[in-house]
């Protein structure tokens, strides 16, 4: 668990070989991109694996991936759009790139209304790992290739070229210590789901205790302290 | 003891046919949307002359949102009428949700053909290329089928279910519009026909794969 | 060049802080259940 290691990787550095300053965001916004996807492609496989062994974990995985998927991909749509401001000057041009993973995100959003809209916990971790397996398709295309179906202002560098090598030394390294960090909270989100199980369970069984958590819905990473 | 899988699929379809040729709720639903939407479009564009694009656009959306409101009936109203345990009893998930896709299939198909006639007289759409327009309608009904059929049958035992199914089903479903108008204002007169065809096929194997597995996340959600 | 390592820094302390409560938290249910703690640090 020595995610301590990621504080060294921490230099955006100061390459000034763009037009302005301000385009540097494209070092956070190709890594915050390639995570989201990362993780918007670990999530169908925890799904498949909770569906497989019913084990509350994988949904909770699942869960986390989805949280993480989305979080990045909001992260991601925010970076384009400073950067769309800059480079284009309009935040959002309806450009397919950039309308298709809104709408990956919306799909994503849409995997929290499904699993808010559920009491039971069994039903509500099949639900949503069906829905997260169903969507595989649409995301699939909606990444993949509606891109590049039409033309884009988005630029393609990974396969045109066009940046230089301290350019991919620096999105290098900001991708690593992207996905450590969020390969961390990743973990910690599972825990703490976990934690909220074991506090549901204790909670059933002692019912004495004065500190109601809210049962089964999605939460922000925070573990309730208990005084005694 | 089982029956085999096709008299299972065989008596989940003819039910649904049934309930829907005593009530109608389906077809009457979806068709006022769909003659409703057609009329409004029809004023809006009054003097405008539509192109191919906007045309299929207008066309698809109305499909589109017709099919949100009547597909996902078919399971929401198995849990709202409160049959949906004796359906568990009597039949394995995966046969009754080919009996469903089936049926909703045949809706969206009808209301595709109601919905087009009405939207080529309306909207004086001339049809450029007919075969197209015939395979890119086909097409569209197969993925829209599929894909609602299969949010519909996520949400069916959801709180809110009516209003999450349609929250659950535009996400997937719009990336599908892009396939569904670049088919079809192909067939509205629009030049490039391979790609139109293309196009087609691509909503045609979109609606294979919902339909294709479909039935095991519908198995995984729907439990005795 | 800044901001980001600042938004990065309090990220970091921000997570080691969850990091800790959570290791907290899983060594009282851990007690609670009468095994061993997780960490090897103390509870804080």
């Amino acid at each position: 668990m020595g995610y301590g290691i990621d504080l060294a990787f921490r230099a955006p550095n100061a390459m000034v070989f763009e037009n302005k300053e301000l385009a540097r965001i494209i070092f956070f916004h190709l890594p915050c991109a390639w995570g989201s996807t990362l993780f918007l492609i670990l999530a169908p496989v925890f799904a498949l694996m909770y569906l497989r062994s019913k084990k509350r974990i994988w949904d909770l995985r699942a869960a986390a991936a989805m949280e993480i998927g989305l979080l990045l991909g909001v992260l991601t749509l925010i970076t384009g759009m400073i950067f769309s401001d800059v480079e284009w000057g309009a935040p959002w041009n309806w450009d397919p790139r950039q309308t298709s993973f809104l709408l990956v995100v919306l799909i994503t959003a849409a995997y929290f209304a499904l699993r808010a809209a559920f009491s039971d916990p069994e039903k509500q971790a099949s639900h949503s790992a069906a829905y997260v397996l169903a969507a595989i398709l649409p995301e699939l295309f909606l990444i993949a290739v509606f891109p590049r179906m039409l033309m884009s202002l988005h630029p393609d560098v990974v396969r045109q070229g066009g940046f230089d090598a301290t350019y991919w030394t620096v999105i290098a390294v900001v991708s690593v210590s992207l996905l450590l960090t969020s390969g961390w909270m990743f973990g910690l989100r599972v825990r703490a789901g976990l934690l909220e199980e074991a506090l549901e369970n204790s909670n059933a069984k002692l019912g004495s205790r004065d500190d109601p958590t809210p049962s089964g819905v999605v939460r922000p990473v925070s573990v309730p302290d208990e005084s005694r | 003891m089982p029956d085999s899988w096709s008299n299972e699929i065989g008596a989940v379809f003819r039910k649904e046919i049934q309930s829907e040729l005593r009530s109608k709720s389906g077809l009457i639903t979806s068709g006022l949307f769909g003659i409703v939407s057609v009329v409004a479009i029809a004023f809006a564009t009054w003097t405008v002359k539509l192109t191919p694009t906007v045309a299929a656009g207008l066309f698809w959306i109305t499909l589109l949102f017709s099919s949100m409101i009547s597909l996902p009936r078919a399971f929401t109203v198995e849990e709202e009428l409160g049959t949906g345990d004796l359906l568990r009893l009597m039949a394995r998930p995966h046969s009754v949700f080919w009996g469903k896709v089936l049926f909703n299939l045949i809706l969206v198909a009808v209301t595709a053909v109601v919905l087009g006639t009405l939207f080529l007289v309306l909207a004086q759409i001339h049809v450029a290329n007919v075969g197209v327009l015939i395979v890119s309608l086909l097409g569209s009904c197969f993925a829209l089928g599929g894909g609602v059929t299969l949010s519909g049958a996520l949400v069916a035992q959801a709180a809110n279910r009516n209003a999450l199914s349609a929250a659950i089903a535009l996400p997937l479903l719009v990336p599908l519009t892009a396939i569904g108008v670049s088919a079809l204002r192909v067939a509205f007169g629009d030049p490039g026909v391979a790609a139109g065809i293309q196009a087609a096929i691509g909503l045609v194997c979109y609606g294979v794969v919902s339909v294709a597995i479909g039935p095991y996340l519908f198995a995984a959600v729907w439990k005795t | 060049m800044i901001p980001p390592l600042l938004v990065w820094l309090g990220l970091f302390l921000y997570l080691m802080r969850v990091d800790s409560r959570v290791r907290a938290a899983e060594d009282r249910l851990r007690a609670l259940e009468g095994m061993p703690p997780v960490s090897p640090y103390p509870r804080s």
